[in-house]
């Protein structure tokens, strides 16, 4: 291909995926914004340092300071829609700081790499139940620690952004902060002298920052938690979109401190869980083994070093820190988009840090797929008619197909 | 045919994906309901006349006698109507095979790319909530028939009755589907001599005559009036429907003929913002669809070939009337694009060189020139599915968000 072709298919590339983010965009967001997702802002920083209470400080603050933003519906709407819009500009971001690092011969895979991640990740915070929630800010945190540890500059700020993210929701230990960690190892096993020292030292203030904080908001006790409770339901009703509700699950179990893990609605949406994992595992099983064949390459190279090959163990391994969340929440949705956030993401950084080994490894995947289908493109479409992920539910049509093979043998028309 | 072992390989192969691909679709857009203008329909029927859109509920009653069990309720309605699109869809997926094993090998790409295309469009149609039960889901079941006929090259006059069944069934088939038959039958004239090309011509001017004087007579003769007719028929439209739900605008402007332009122009209204707003959206196939056209054209060797091969576009005006005097834009548009798949898939089986080796020379152009090439199939998924009146989801959401300022229609 010549160089004017070259630099035209780059040019045209980006605008391409901002096309399809808008369609994506357009297609999935129903401009309703949950009542879970607006109580969550009614929290703030005046009742305490509190679990999850950053976001909600920032918009009261917003509030305080701009007087086009009110304390009602709207304004809650506005402001999450303000992150939308800059969770979109990051990811762009991060997808042109990874083209102008990786090298001439990697682009085609990266390029590749980025569309499968985009199938995922631009409709994912546009549905109703997801945008505005907190995986929102989370996920603008994650990627400006994944611009830092591409561009390797300013990764100190890596530590900071750890500290702003476990503020936001210190679930970000187990969702976020798995990718995070996972590649300031591989940096870390991969470099010499003092740049290993400048990451190990990154990684140990990231991990001592993150757990003290969890351990702080996770044994949070309130100090009048009735009152607090009363006060931030009269704020939540404000915001929400009746005027009239809240998120009671979260008021009730968070700050009020019932367990409701025997509720009725709590021991359903965990059986939908049950019934929607083993369907999600099933249907995207062809990834799975993909993606553990890759590995298996990866590591059995007779180029790779014993410092990569531990690496790419360390990167397979990484995505066991969700697992507490999956015990112990019913946000599979939110925790199935992570994990496929997590892995493609991984492989994303490594080729963009020039780690040819993952292109090639990439390159002898693709011909093994196009032997198995000659329509490689089908593996694009495929998961993206299946999502996008939601936030109980693992997906609308998983859940539906779920519902069938567990609650009902006919898949007939109910009247 | 399964000599050929790396071709029935391929074949093999993509067979497993295009089931994947379909299970997928079917899973995500299934709308497990059959909406009300799909259940009123069944109450036409013969016993009132040789009325319009009479032979869908002439059938249904015929199996309704024939069966043991009373079928004329919503339940039953709904299971039923279920049963016919998978069994269409099942007829589709032997289409699709017959023509992959009738296409040149080395052409099979090509093919293949065409059917998932067509298959993202078709499969959520039919099986989402606004269009299942359609009377056209009825019509291409008949189309396919008649396709497979023409593949095969025997008893090809069956296409006379099938496109005459399928007037019955809905007389918008002139506009909307019956070109899917027309040029493949013109392009077997252009290729034939002698007594095939009269037997061709001979059916193409049969079908057609007997299509448009069906046409004239369910559109200004069939209306038959009376309260007494219209009870009746709404009675039993309200027996197969959900809830009692009857679609009486379809009642008032077959029954009574009462023209419904006046109660239908708001959503004139929302055609007019929709369609550039969605041509806009398949602009990347626009353009593709325009310089395959164009290379078709150019590629054709003899004066002869080349009106041969303009015709082919030029076919698909057909379904301009309709634009033009009716709501339903999602369904024209399918209409559209069903018929430049299937003929394009029809032409593979039929072994035409000119155009099957400008399909694979696009494709291989815009997959080498463009990394996000993988990303056309997926963008056009975006578009799914189809509905009635609004062309999508997405065009819905566009023009009534567009009217909620604009006030266009209240």
């Amino acid at each position: 291909m010549s160089d004017s072709c070259t630099k035209k298919n780059l040019i045209s590339f980006l605008p391409a995926l901002a096309a399809f983010a808008l369609v994506c965009f357009i297609r999935h967001f129903k401009f309703t914004m949950s009542t879970y997702n607006t109580t969550l802002l009614a929290l703030s920083y005046e009742y305490g340092f509190l679990p999850r209470g950053l976001i909600g400080t920032l918009f009261h603050w917003v509030t305080e300071t701009f007087d086009h933003i009110e304390w009602n519906y709207m304004g809650a709407f506005n402001f999450s829609g303000a992150f939308t819009l800059l969770y979109f500009i990051l990811l762009f971001v991060f997808y042109k700081v990874c083209l102008n690092h990786c090298t001439e011969e990697s682009k085609r895979n990266l390029k590749h790499l980025l569309v499968f991640l985009s199938i995922f990740a631009f409709p994912m915070y546009t549905t109703s139940v997801n945008f505005g929630c907190l995986d929102l800010y989370l996920g603008i945190i994650l990627l400006l620690c994944l611009i830092l540890l591409v561009w390797n500059k300013a990764e100190w700020l890596i530590v900071p952004l750890g500290i702003i993210g476990m503020c936001i929701n210190h679930d970000f230990i187990f969702t976020h902060a798995m990718l995070i960690g996972v590649l300031l190892i591989y940096k870390l096993l991969n470099q010499q002298g003092n740049k290993r020292i400048k990451y190990a030292l990154i990684l140990l203030f990231f991990l001592i920052a993150s757990l003290s904080l969890f351990s702080h908001f996770e044994n949070y006790t309130y100090e009048s938690s009735t009152e607090i409770a009363n006060e931030i339901k009269v704020s939540a009703k404000a915001l929400s979109e009746s005027g009239n509700s809240y998120g009671k699950t979260y008021l009730d179990e968070e700050i009020l401190g019932n367990d409701l893990s025997l509720s009725a609605s709590r021991l359903d949406q965990n059986e939908d869980n049950l019934q929607d994992l083993p369907v999600f595992l099933v249907l995207f099983s062809p990834y799975l083994v993909a993606m553990f064949y890759l590995f298996l390459r990866l590591s059995g190279d007779s180029d790779t070093t014993k410092a990569k090959r531990i690496s790419y163990l360390i990167v397979l391994l990484g995505s066991v820190c969700i697992l507490p969340m999956l015990f112990n929440d019913v946000y599979y949705g939110r925790y199935m988009f992570q994990l496929v956030f997590y892995y493609i993401a991984c492989f994303i950084t490594f080729i963009s840090l020039g780690d040819n080994r993952v292109s090639n490894c990439f390159d002898l995947m693709k011909t093994d797929m196009k032997k198995l289908t000659p329509m490689t493109f089908v593996w694009f479409l495929y998961p993206f008619l299946l999502t996008p992920f939601r936030a109980v539910a693992i997906s609308s049509s998983i859940h539906d197909l779920a519902e069938v093979i567990f609650t009902e043998l006919t898949y007939f028309i109910q009247p | 045919m399964f000599r050929n072992k790396s071709k029935l390989k391929s074949i093999l192969q993509f067979v497993f994906v295009f089931l994947l691909v379909c299970f997928a679709l079917f899973v995500t857009y299934y709308g497990q309901e059959v909406r009300r203008y799909n259940t009123t329909i069944l109450a036409f029927n013969y016993s009132y006349g040789f009325i319009s859109r009479g032979l869908l509920g002439t059938l249904y009653l015929g199996l309704d006698a024939l069966i043991p069990k009373d079928i004329l309720n919503y339940v039953d309605t709904a299971n039923i109507t279920f049963i016919a699109t998978n069994v269409i869809m099942g007829i589709f997926f032997f289409l699709v095979l017959y023509i992959l094993f009738k296409t040149s090998e080395k052409y099979l790409n090509g093919a293949q790319n065409i059917i998932l295309f067509f298959a993202v469009f078709f499969v959520p149609m039919y099986y989402s909530l606004r269009n299942m039960g359609r009377p056209d889901i009825y019509m291409l079941f008949l189309t396919f028939l008649g396709l497979i006929l023409i593949i095969w090259g025997k008893m090809e006059w069956l296409i006379i009755p099938f496109s005459i069944l399928n007037v019955m069934i809905h007389q918008g088939y002139v506009f909307m589907f019956y070109n899917i038959f027309m040029y493949p039958l013109i392009y077997k004239i252009f290729q034939t001599t002698g007594k095939q090309r009269k037997k061709y011509i001979a059916i193409l001017g049969t079908s057609f005559l007997s299509v448009s004087v069906l046409f004239l007579y369910f559109n200004f003769f069939s209306h038959i009036s009376g309260q007494e007719t219209y009870n009746a028929i709404y009675a039993m439209a309200a027996q197969l429907g959900n809830g009692g739900e009857v679609y009486e605008t379809l009642l008032t402007h077959e029954i009574l003929g009462i023209d419904p332009w006046d109660q239908e122009w708001p959503q004139h209204i929302y055609n007019f913002i929709e369609l550039p707003i969605y041509c806009l959206l398949m602009s990347p196939f626009i353009v593709l669809g325009v310089r395959l056209f164009k290379n078709i054209i150019l590629a054709a060797e003899t004066k002869t070939d080349k009106i041969k091969y303009a015709l082919f576009p030029l076919c698909s005006a057909t379904i301009l009337p309709c634009y033009i005097l009716k709501i339903d834009f999602g369904r024209w548009i399918f209409a559209g694009l069903a018929y430049f798949a299937l003929v394009i898939l029809v032409l593979y089986a039929l072994h035409d060189e000119i155009v099957t080796e400008q399909i694979e020379k696009l494709i291989a152009d815009v997959q080498a020139k463009y990394s996000y090439a993988p990303l056309l199939l997926v963008y056009a998924a975006t578009t799914i599915p189809l509905h009635d009146i609004h062309i999508n989801e997405i065009m819905r959401s566009i023009s009534e968000w567009l009217d909620s300022y604009l006030h266009i229609i209240a």
